[in-house]
């Protein structure tokens, strides 16, 4: 038989290595899309907490100042979370020096709506409350407030912050 | 015996309000590091990173030659105390001035310690011309200092 085609070439042969082809595409496609869809699976699952701030309280008393931060926690990932540390930050200047940030820890509180360390948020939920801080007048004297910064540290270490530059005082 | 850190605060504002304020806090945290600069072995440094209660960041210098002795006592009692001062303060004149205690714990510089102060000391005795011994003297020296570091009054 006269044919342009080589001697060595087989349709049978040729057929099969063009479906394995075709095949090995496919798979590769496939396997790219589930890559894909793991990875948007692994991102909704990171942690991802979103703090609101819905209202902020300052009190002087005898000795020391208490303030109050009012917020509201969501959890926008696939898994739970928890808050592990709150902390007020308070940057102040003395003397025309560089600005300093004190951290306060929150304090455990039994009034109603306060929220207390550790707090669990399931995944997709919300957590309404009151973050206290009572620290002694001592902490801020002399100098003059620049901020209130509400820092929240989360079980894999991310933090996530609200700030005030003045917080309303009420009279005790 | 843990040893007072008098340091020059008169320009370290950040320093003084950190001593200060953390009498009426929380206990702080404090991340410390041991560390040296490049072509001067004479020179340990302490770094320091406190995050509360008021973040900010100090280095302590210490010739080995002259303060050989403190860091060993740091390294020995795992910490220290801190007070800030001026440059001529003393302990016996600052008793009452606020300080706070910073932990130093197990680095892994006391081996490299234990052998920077043998060295520096056997430097020191060479040149006072005690020759051969002088790597001995080191090594007696230290452990008599260490036993002063652990006298106690009782």
């Amino acid at each position: 038989m006269n044919s342009t085609l080589p001697s060595s070439f087989n349709i049978p042969t040729f057929t099969v290595a063009a479906l394995a082809l075709i095949v090995s595409f496919r798979s590769m496609i496939l396997s790219q899309k589930a890559l894909r869809l793991n990875e948007l699976k692994e991102a909704a699952r990171r942690p991802a907490l979103q703090v609101e701030l819905n209202d902020t309280m300052s009190k002087r008393g005898e000795t020391g100042r208490f303030v109050r931060f009012d917020v509201s926690i969501k959890n926008r990932s696939d898994d739970s979370n928890s808050v592990s540390r709150a902390e007020l930050l308070i940057t102040c200047v003395h003397e025309r020096q560089t600005p300093l940030i004190i951290k306060v820890q929150a304090q455990k509180s039994a009034a109603e709506g306060a929220l207390n360390i550790p707090i669990r948020i399931d995944a997709h939920q919300t957590v309404l409350g009151q973050f206290e801080f009572d620290f002694n007048e001592e902490v801020v004297t002399n100098c003059s407030i620049r901020k209130y910064v509400l820092l929240l540290t989360d079980a894999s270490d991310k933090e996530y912050q609200v700030e005030r530059s003045h917080i309303t005082e009420i009279s005790s | 015996m843990t040893p007072v850190l008098i340091a020059d605060a008169t320009n370290r504002a950040d320093i003084r309000e950190l001593v200060r304020v953390h009498n009426y806090l929380h206990p702080g945290d404090v991340e410390c590091a041991w560390g040296g600069l490049e072509n001067q072995k004479h020179i340990v440094l302490l770094s320091l990173r406190f995050i509360r209660p008021v973040e900010t960041r100090a280095v302590i210098m210490f010739d080995i030659a002259e303060k050989g002795g403190v860091i060993d006592a740091i390294i020995q009692a795992r910490g220290f105390y801190l007070q800030p001062g001026k440059p001529d303060d003393r302990l016996t004149n600052t008793m009452d001035n606020p300080r706070i205690l910073i932990e130093v714990g197990d680095l892994g510089f006391e081996s490299i310690w234990e052998k920077l102060w043998i060295d520096a000391l056997t430097r020191q005795f060479s040149d006072m011309g005690r020759g051969r011994s002088s790597s001995k003297l080191a090594i007696q020296f230290i452990n008599e200092w260490r036993k002063l570091d652990r006298f106690q009054i009782t």
